[in-house]
């Protein structure tokens, strides 16, 4: 792991460890559960925050798209294209810097893959309000390649990948269950 | 007919698609305690011509079993299944109101693949914005899935989404848009339908959106101001208290203060405010008011 986020720590529920038997000692089958678990939570921390500017970078430039036709105008739009490209920029370079355990190769493969993805519908973006006759192709490309970035981040998410796509919390109904398990976290 | 002797525009029903059974009550009241039982609900209106829905609900494939899982949301049935309770089909419906960009509610715009889509451009705006914020700021951007703002753009570029800005009266016949800003969300719209069709109308409905989620926000308990009740604002905003407050008054004001004529689609007892039938899963239909001609679907 070359570019673990200093600033997040692993952290188990309730302090309970599940994999620990009656008298305190682990199997060797629940030794390596718990390597792997730590391996997975120690590259989560790496890849959280690129996660989530790449997450955001892809309602950022739909918005653009979006809003084109409306009160902000290319310039207020070239200003967030500015912003999303740095984002991307530096998503992609701690993605780079990071070497994933195997069991979450995939997963990090698609996300590098978003953030190529992100990165070229930003310069298609740019190109397109930069010069409006490039305009109908422009937009149809940019909006078929953020589907696939975020196919790509909504697969490296829930279950499998394990990296939280969407908050639910300020939604309607978050159950009494669920806030008691935030506690716990 | 009306109050005022006209026959109704337009019916509307509420169908329950979902539940969840324990939630905080301090999240539907703000300062309640306990918890309490919520439906997710479609808010159908058909008249006119006219199939219309407020607001799509989630979409089950990406998030049905994050959320039955992480927030105990129950009992997922599919428009096609809700909608056939009141003798529609998801293609039958032509509008979608937007009220917020909520997951919850714009999630399942491809479930209705003909609808014209009228949504806050200032919604977007300000979902932009909050995308855009870092990590440390990500309360603001929460509840927004970038991929509804795709579903948005694809939208748009069929030529079938509509950005307005502000209030629209009368964006079909006798059906008003209006926006409160800066409440539960940016832009939290709700709407009005004058079933009498006059612009002063005497047998007005209010569709709240998330602006007011149960009964319980506009009949909150009132001992702390001297009276019986008063109005109790939702617990969950993006803006503030005192605006859901205000935008309270305002679509109490358009019903003529008769409380059960603002419909909240998360009220759990909605069925005794209004004619309602209960399905054999549990989940519940409730007829608001019929248009002239239109069969109940509750009897």
């Amino acid at each position: 792991m070359k570019d673990a986020n200093p600033n997040t720590t692993m952290r188990t529920r309730c302090g309970r460890d599940s994999h620990v038997g009656f008298l305190g000692e682990r199997s060797a089958q629940q030794e390596r559960h718990l390597a792997r678990n730590s391996e997975a939570a120690a590259y989560h921390a790496a890849v959280a925050l690129p996660f989530d500017a790449l997450k955001r970078a892809v309602g950022q430039l739909g918005a653009v798209l979006l809003l084109e036709n409306g009160k902000g105008g290319p310039d207020q739009a070239l200003v967030v294209l500015a912003g999303v490209a740095l984002e991307t920029s530096e998503a992609l370079g701690r993605l780079r810097a990071v070497t994933p355990p195997r069991v979450q190769e995939g997963v990090h493969r698609r996300l590098v893959r978003a953030a190529e993805l992100i990165h070229d519908c930003n310069k298609s973006l740019r190109k397109r309000l930069m010069n409006p006759v490039w305009k109908t192709e422009g937009a149809e490309g940019a909006l078929a390649g953020l589907w696939k970035a975020r196919h790509a981040l909504l697969t490296a998410s829930g279950e499998r990948g394990g990296l939280p796509f969407l908050a639910f919390d300020q939604a309607c109904g978050c159950s009494r269950r669920a806030e008691r398990r935030k506690a716990y976290d | 007919m009306t109050k005022n002797g006209s026959t109704p525009l337009y019916s509307i029903w509420v169908v329950e698609y979902a539940y969840a059974p324990d939630v905080p009550a301090h999240r539907v009241i703000y300062g309640a305690n306990g918890a309490v039982r919520i439906p997710y609900a479609y808010a159908v209106i058909k008249g006119n011509g006219h199939v219309i829905m407020v607001d799509v609900g989630y979409n089950h494939r990406d998030y049905g079993k994050a959320l039955a899982d992480q927030n105990g949301v129950l009992g997922w049935h599919s428009p096609t299944e809700a909608l056939a309770e009141v003798g529609l089909t998801p293609e039958d419906v032509d509008t979608v109101f937007i009220t917020h960009a909520h997951f919850d509610h714009i999630g399942n715009l491809e479930a209705f693949p003909n609808a014209r889509v009228f949504l806050q451009e200032r919604e977007v705006a300000r979902s932009l914005w909050a995308l855009s914020q870092p990590p440390r700021m990500a309360f603001v951007a929460t509840a927004i899935d970038p991929g509804d703002i795709l579903k948005c753009v694809e939208r748009a570029r069929a030529g079938k989404l509509v950005l307005i800005d502000g209030e629209f009266s009368n964006v079909l016949p006798g059906i008003d848009l209006r926006v409160a800003y800066d409440t539960h969300t940016p832009a939290s719209m709700w709407v009005v339908v004058r079933n009498d069709g006059k612009e002063s109308s005497d047998d007005a409905w209010v569709l709240a959106g998330d602006l007011v989620y149960v009964y319980g926000n506009i009949e909150g308990e009132g001992t702390a101001a001297g009276r019986q009740t008063m109005y109790r604002p939702v617990g969950v905003a993006m803006g503030s208290q005192t605006n859901l407050v205000l935008a309270t008054e305002e679509m109490m004001k358009a019903v003529a203060y008769e409380t059960r004529r603002v419909v909240p689609v998360h009220e759990d007892h909605l069925i005794k405010a209004f004619p309602s039938r209960t399905k054999r899963d549990g989940l519940r239909v409730s007829e608001v008011c019929l248009a002239y001609g239109e069969k109940s679907w509750v009897a």
